[in-house]
């Protein structure tokens, strides 16, 4: 039986639950010395994905904005020290790099046009370009030799398809439209030659190792 | 405000609101280190959320509601219960003890454990509003800022759930006769 007073006694018995003094004391520590996690700590995420697409972005930006810049352009630095750079080493293989080189090659002189054009071809930016297709054209004959050495078919049929590839090389060189601007025309050809003058100095060298092996 | 300033709001809520709130968990979970547990959580909660520097309004009913909601979540993990009862958002959740007996096993007077049988007897709608008013005191607006509903729907539930508390107890009186 629960009459009303009981109840009441009852109520104001649950009332007196209580933490102890020492629980108490315990806990408010404990309350303190939890780490309080960062609010942007939940952002990271978020954070990290916006950035990395803006860098996505902006990276993608300067290196398609490169690729039509010239000797002297900011972008040109990007272009020839990092994206070529990447593609080195990307073009590893004799036969990608033969392909590769033979492309820089091509890409320097049609700067070396453009800037004819434009009237900002100096000596400076001829003596640089002249100097980076001579690296490609070296860069081209060690792949195209490296190639023909690695290959599996008979020496003299890999001989035959090196030749022919320096050959085509030197076409498509040559083939190139002359400058319509006499005062660069000089300036063109001479980097034509620069390429041309590797490829013969290593048929040259060829010879020479071949009338020794005759004798 | 530094945060001299701000644990020093804080220490004034914690004397004021732990015991409350530990008594509301244990009479809830009926396990001492569990109620602990619970309502370290809350009071850290809103320890967390001075400290950020977000306003609290009324510290006493959000430390409520969030213990109410740390216990709903103990309850889902610990036992098989309807999901419809708890995820109803009518604020009728129930607080079933796990097991009858741990409840009794609470060191309680005889009178404080027929009185809280007494509530526990109740429906879950007029249970809580009955709890907080005459075991914690407050008034009917801030129970209906725990429980999410007006002050208004808390007074009717006040005072249906007195109605039903006298009627149990004049039929136990009746059965005991």
């Amino acid at each position: 039986m629960m009459d009303n007073e009981q109840f009441k006694k009852g109520i104001e018995d649950l009332k007196s639950i209580r933490l102890t003094d020492v629980e108490k004391a315990r806990m408010l520590e404990s309350i303190f010395a939890t780490p309080i996690p960062s609010p942007y700590m939940k952002r990271i995420p978020v954070f990290a994905f916006v950035y990395s697409f803006i860098l996505l972005i902006t990276a993608g930006g300067i290196t398609y904005a490169s690729a039509s810049s010239l000797p002297g352009d900011v972008l040109y630095t990007i272009k020839t020290g990092v994206v070529e750079s990447v593609l080195d080493v990307v073009n590893r293989s004799p036969e990608n790099r033969i392909v590769w080189e033979e492309e820089k090659v091509e890409r320097r002189i049609v700067e070396a046009e453009v800037l004819a054009k434009q009237g900002r071809l100096d000596d400076k930016k001829l003596e640089g370009l002249g100097r980076s297709i001579e690296k490609s054209s070296i860069a081209f004959t060690k792949a195209v030799n490296t190639a023909a050495s690695s290959t599996t078919t008979s020496t003299s049929s890999a001989r035959e398809r090196a030749e022919g590839q320096k050959k085509e090389f030197r076409r498509k060189i040559n083939e190139r439209q002359e400058s319509k601007v006499e005062s660069t025309r000089g300036n063109i050809n001479r980097l034509k030659d620069t390429a041309i003058k590797v490829l013969d100095d290593e048929d040259r060298d060829d010879n020479e190792g071949d009338d020794e092996d005759n004798k | 405000m530094s945060i001299d300033d701000d644990k020093k709001r804080f220490t004034e809520i914690y004397n004021q609101e732990s015991d409350p709130l530990f008594r509301f968990c244990l009479l809830r979970v009926s396990d001492r280190e569990r109620a602990l547990d619970i309502t370290q959580e809350a009071l850290a909660r809103l320890w967390s959320s001075i400290f950020l520097g977000k306003k609290v309004e009324n510290p006493r009913a959000l430390l409520f509601v969030i213990a109410r909601n740390l216990i709903i979540d103990w309850y889902r993990r610990i036992k098989s219960v309807s999901l419809e009862s708890l995820s109803s958002d009518n604020g009728d959740r129930e607080f079933d003890a796990p097991d009858s007996k741990a409840t009794l096993e609470i060191e309680l007077s005889a009178d404080a454990k027929r009185a809280y049988s007494m509530l526990e007897s109740l429906e879950p709608q007029y249970r809580e509003v009955m709890y907080f008013r005459y075991v914690e005191d407050l008034p009917p607006k801030e129970i209906g800022e725990i429980l999410k509903v007006n002050a208004n729907t808390v007074s009717v539930r006040l005072t249906r759930g007195m109605e039903a508390l006298r009627k149990l107890m004049g039929i136990r009186e009746m059965n005991n006769e």
